[in-house]
């Protein structure tokens, strides 16, 4: 079997990751020996994984057919040719910054402050300081990279520095002061926000607070007056920092990013379940049916909640421990959901934001260093509850390509249906012409014919709703 | 990280003599910042000025830690009597 190399991690001549059997795992290549041993050495390795920060691996012994391209580069750098490979901690599933909300964004940012002034003890530093290194586990955040921890020379400033606050105190500062749906800025830079861009947007007040001061808008301009100037960089080169300015440094970020804070207020959506238009009978018997359809599937290994809102109904999965993704568009439910997870220990549900409308697509070079949504699927059961009349009311878009698309994700599909005389479908249809005709049960169920098949069809009592509990018909 | 239980190594690399010269650069940035308000070729080169401002800053930071953790002995230098507090330790980390 061939090992396929993962687009998204070229860029680091210390290895890389591959897929074989199913499984990630990563090689490290001969140049990062030494800072490899070092880091296993030192005891830091140990003392991260058990606590949780780092994702932990084993050594594992694995010869592979290597593809040509990879013995053409080996060939020609001796650095690049294996040292070991690791079998780190598999996920679950691979969420990306710009997915995130407010305060998982916030929780990654102390978590990658925490290895590196953690690292300094051991005499190690982080090279890299990307977003995307961090990933969500049984609901924290842990820190995947291994290969990204170094050897500190002394005197260094962190290399780092500059992608920390562009991937991490640039966002979360516009997130604060702005508006949350400042992060889906990631999506467009993905080696974080430019600092100068982040310095005008921000509010003068935030000059005010001597973190954003120095970090952002001072670091902004000081990148843009020694830019290309060969004086400054031989003095940068030289170095000049003593451990105690670089904890000094670590501690003046992570107090900035601890006192910044977002409240979500009550939205639209985040007060949705507050607001609904169908009695505590019929919710309560909509959770049962869910609940019901659940238990009679066979164990899922995962399952989506798409249009989860906070929630609720995802936790029906996660609550058997299956590994569940809550999507929503609205950053404030989703913000809720990850504050529930925290306080309450969850481990088994993962918010993120998602317009299904327009979701992830894949992005980087060569549009395939990033995974879109439907390239980290399909899961094996989704939902879809009160979510079809937005996509086909909402966005216009026709019951068959609804049906396509979601079986592109999913084997199993549990889906609510709210006909058009529910009221939640007339505030959609208030300030526009119906130009939905075929939008009833029949019309639905015909739609959906040739990509599932009905297993359960049930109506929601004290409502016009119904639940289905769909399977994939034919093929794969 | 609080949590981690392994022991601390002793800080090394502070040497006073660092601190002096981020002294010396933030005269040199603070007279660049007057002198050159350029705006270009900040994305061709955004680490030279991500470098220097941490040695400023550091430099700053290092002053205060140290003097933090000498401030004892300062204060008896001045003639000020410690209160009940016993002296902390120099050379230890500062937490």
């Amino acid at each position: 079997m061939i090992a396929a190399r993962l687009a998204g991690s070229f860029r680091d001549p210390s290895g890389h990751l591959f897929r074989h059997a199913g499984r990630i795992y990563r090689q490290v290549n001969a140049s990062y020996r030494e800072d490899y041993d070092r880091l296993m050495a030192s005891g830091f390795y140990a003392a991260a994984a058990r606590d949780g920060s780092l994702l932990p691996h084993e050594e594992v012994e694995l010869v592979l057919p290597i593809d040509s391209s990879d013995a053409r580069s080996q060939s020609a750098d001796r650095g690049a040719a294996p040292y070991k490979i690791l079998l780190p901690e598999q996920l679950p599933f691979v969420s990306y910054p710009y997915e995130w909300s407010f305060s998982q964004l916030k929780d990654a940012a102390l978590l990658t402050l925490r290895i590196q002034k953690t690292a300094l003890d051991f005499g190690l530093s982080l090279k890299d300081a990307s977003a995307f290194n961090v990933q969500f586990l049984r609901g924290r955040p842990v820190f995947i990279d291994t290969l990204s921890l170094e050897r500190h020379p002394e005197n260094r400033p962190w290399v780092a520095y500059r992608q920390f606050c562009s991937h991490f105190l640039a966002p979360l500062a516009l997130m604060a002061y702005r508006d949350p749906e400042c992060l889906r800025w990631l999506r467009v830079e993905l080696d974080g926000m430019p600092l100068d861009l982040a310095s005008r947007l921000l509010p003068w007040r935030t000059r005010c607070r001597i973190g954003l001061l120095i970090h952002l808008h001072w670091h902004a301009r000081s990148q843009r007056v020694h830019a290309d100037r060969k004086d400054s960089a031989e003095i940068a080169m030289r170095g000049g920092l003593s451990k105690a300015g670089l904890v000094g440094i670590l501690e003046s970020l992570e107090n900035c990013i601890r006192h910044l804070d977002w409240q979500p207020r009550k939205t639209e959506w985040s007060d949705y379940y507050a607001e609904t238009n169908y009695s505590s009978a019929a919710e309560s018997h909509k959770l049962e049916l869910v609940d019901a359809f659940l238990d009679a599937m066979r164990r899922p290994r995962s399952v989506w909640d798409l249009g989860g809102n906070t929630g609720r109904y995802g936790r029906l999965a996660a609550r058997r421990g299956i590994p569940t993704i809550s999507f929503d568009r609205d950053h404030a439910a989703i913000e809720e959901s990850y504050r529930r997870i925290r306080a309450e220990g969850e481990t088994s549900m993962l918010p993120l934001v998602m317009d299904l409308s327009n979701p992830t697509p894949a992005i980087g070079w060569g549009n395939e260093e990033r995974m879109s949504l439907i390239e980290r699927g399909p899961a094996d059961v989704v939902m879809a509850l009160a979510l079809v009349h937005h996509l086909a009311i909402g966005n216009n878009v026709p019951l068959a390509r609804i049906a396509a698309y979601l079986r592109s994700l999913c084997k199993t599909l549990i889906l609510e249906f709210v006909p058009k005389s529910d009221s939640q479908v007339q505030r959609l249809l208030r300030t526009r012409d119906d130009i939905f005709p075929n939008y009833h049960a029949a019309g639905f169920e015909e739609a959906f014919a040739p990509y599932f098949s009905i297993r359960r069809r049930e109506t929601i009592r004290e409502s016009e709703r119904v639940l289905y509990w769909l399977e994939a018909s034919g093929g794969n | 990280m609080s949590d981690m239980t392994l022991p601390r190594q002793p800080l090394p690399g502070r040497k006073p003599h660092s601190t002096r010269v981020a002294w010396d650069w933030l005269g040199l940035y603070l007279a660049s910042v007057v002198l050159f308000p350029r705006d270009a070729f900040a994305y061709l080169d955004p680490g030279t000025g991500s470098m220097l401002i941490q040695m400023i800053v550091g430099g700053v930071a290092g002053t205060i830690v140290a003097v933090k953790l000498h401030w004892s002995k300062i204060k008896r230098f001045f003639g000020i009597k410690p209160l009940d507090a016993p002296e902390s330790g120099a050379g230890h980390d500062r937490r």
